[in-house]
């Protein structure tokens, strides 16, 4: 199935600068990369878990058989383009594409404390 | 029909198992913090206490975690839920598809948007609530986790059952009412009343307007409307409601929506506006940096508005400013975990 162009109303980051929480210079963007590896640490895990439910099921594995699984070349580029997302995913974070903005706070509201 | 992927799934599970930790682990933590420096002391010693917490790592992580667990919730670029959405348009059409030709539906392409409506990603939600037929999908699926101790649109329902309590309503108006999560509860408790619900959003009308397929309901209207300026008749209503509307709102429109409620009820018609209320020093820092967190830039204004004044000025008699419970307990003074500071706004148009 072909995907269809993103909206840019939703999915383009607007032009706002990016909201802080940290008195540590970066410390925000360190943070952020955390909760992305959190992210794919838990979709890993709970991938893994419903194969191993699965396999189990049908009785096609035990966990000696994963040990000793070897990729094929279709596998093994399938593994690498999994770990390049991964990576960037990760490391969005970094140059700001992944900033959390200000959404344009209103200047006539009193300057509120965060 | 697909339904999300399961790594989408898991994502935003994690994300709502966050969302529960913050609420019921950090943020009772926090106060106790704040509550170790600031014993019951003037004002000056609540802001003192304030600016000592607002230095902690912990408070610093507090505030991180509200901004972003809503952010990625939202706008992961793998898994979050506009992603989602994007990549399912045959889903998304599915979905709506009892809106197309419901006869309970009335949009308005013409009608007039606000500036701040277009600009602003309230709650975060990516190109607010306009702009893509899943809006409204996306909203509700977004809403299943702001309320962590409490049933999915608990306090809609504990709502309604306000409502129904007061008297049997026979012409009821809900502002605002986004999705129906609230005009479906009084609906459903008002089987003889005519209930209408208004919104500028197009998309969760339509979502509304498809919800009603699950009924048997033929006694509610969803309109494209603006509650500045909703069009109907004086005196057309016995009840006008809302529910987390005014906060979103500029002081000026806020008043408006007062003006106009008054105009649409009749003699001895009642308002009932449900929003939040900061009591005290602490909450109010609480709510003035999750105005910030969360992209809800009016509300601080809104939390300083003496709305005593503005329904007495609007027309209204018996005003009653009432603490609401969203699930049972929430209001008790030792409750633990976040919430927000829910609260009832009620009054009387006088006969």
């Amino acid at each position: 199935m072909t995907r269809p162009a993103p909206n840019p109303a939703k999915t383009a980051k607007r032009d706002e600068p990016e909201l802080t929480f940290f008195n540590a210079p970066g410390m925000d963007r360190m943070a952020q990369m955390l909760l992305v590896m959190a992210s794919e640490l838990h979709v890993l895990r709970d991938r893994v878990r419903c194969l191993e439910f699965m396999l189990a099921e049908q009785g096609q594995i035990d966990v000696a058989t994963l040990d000793r699984f070897q990729p094929t070349e279709e596998q093994a580029a399938t593994l690498a383009a999994e770990r390049d997302a991964f990576v960037a995913h990760l490391m969005d974070v970094l140059d700001g594409r992944a900033k959390s903005t200000s959404g344009r706070f209103p200047p006539h509201s009193p300057e509120p404390r965060t | 029909m697909n339904a999300p992927v399961r790594a989408t799934v898991a994502f935003q599970e994690l994300i709502g198992s966050l969302r529960q930790h913050w609420a019921n682990q950090l943020y009772p933590a926090l106060h106790q913090r704040y509550s170790e420096i600031d014993r019951g002391g003037s004002p000056a010693m609540a802001d003192q206490a304030i600016a000592q917490v607002a230095e902690t790592p912990l408070y610093q992580w507090f505030a991180f975690i509200e901004r972003h667990y809503q952010r990625m919730k939202y706008s992961d670029p793998r898994w979050g839920l506009a992603a989602n959405f994007e990549s399912q348009p045959e889903w998304v059409r599915e979905r709506l598809a009892d809106a197309d030709a419901s006869p309970y539906l009335e949009l308005n392409a013409n009608l007039e948007i606000p500036d701040y409506y277009r600009e602003i990603d309230i709650h975060q939600h990516p190109g607010n609530l306009i702009g893509a037929d899943y809006d409204g999908l996306m909203y509700r699926a977004s809403a299943t986790s702001i309320h962590p101790n409490t049933r999915r649109f608990e306090a809609h329902e504990r709502f309604a059952d306000l409502v129904l309590a007061r008297r049997p309503f026979r012409s009821v108006l809900n502002m605002g009412c986004g999705f129906g999560k609230c005009t479906l509860p009084i609906a459903a408790r008002l089987p003889d009343a005519q209930v209408i619900g208004i919104d500028l959003s197009a998309p969760c009308l339509r979502l509304a307007a498809a919800s009603l397929a699950d009924t048997e309901f033929t006694h509610v209207r969803f309109a494209q409307r603006d509650a500045l300026r909703s069009g109907y008749a004086d005196g057309h209503f016995d009840l006008v409601t809302s529910t987390q509307l005014l906060h979103e709102l500029p002081v000026d429109d806020i008043r408006r929506v007062l003006r106009e409620s008054f105009r649409l009820l009749e003699p001895g018609g009642e308002v009932m506006h449900l929003d939040f209320r900061p009591r005290g020093r602490w909450m109010e820092f609480l709510l003035d940096g999750h105005a910030v967190r969360n992209n809800e830039g009016f509300m601080p204004a809104f939390n300083r508005l003496d709305m005593h004044e503005a329904l007495r000025e609007a027309g209204f008699v018996d005003i009653a400013i009432e603490a609401f419970a969203e699930t049972e307990g929430a209001t008790r003074a030792d409750w633990p975990y976040w919430r927000f500071p829910w609260t009832l706004f009620r009054a009387v148009k006088p006969l």
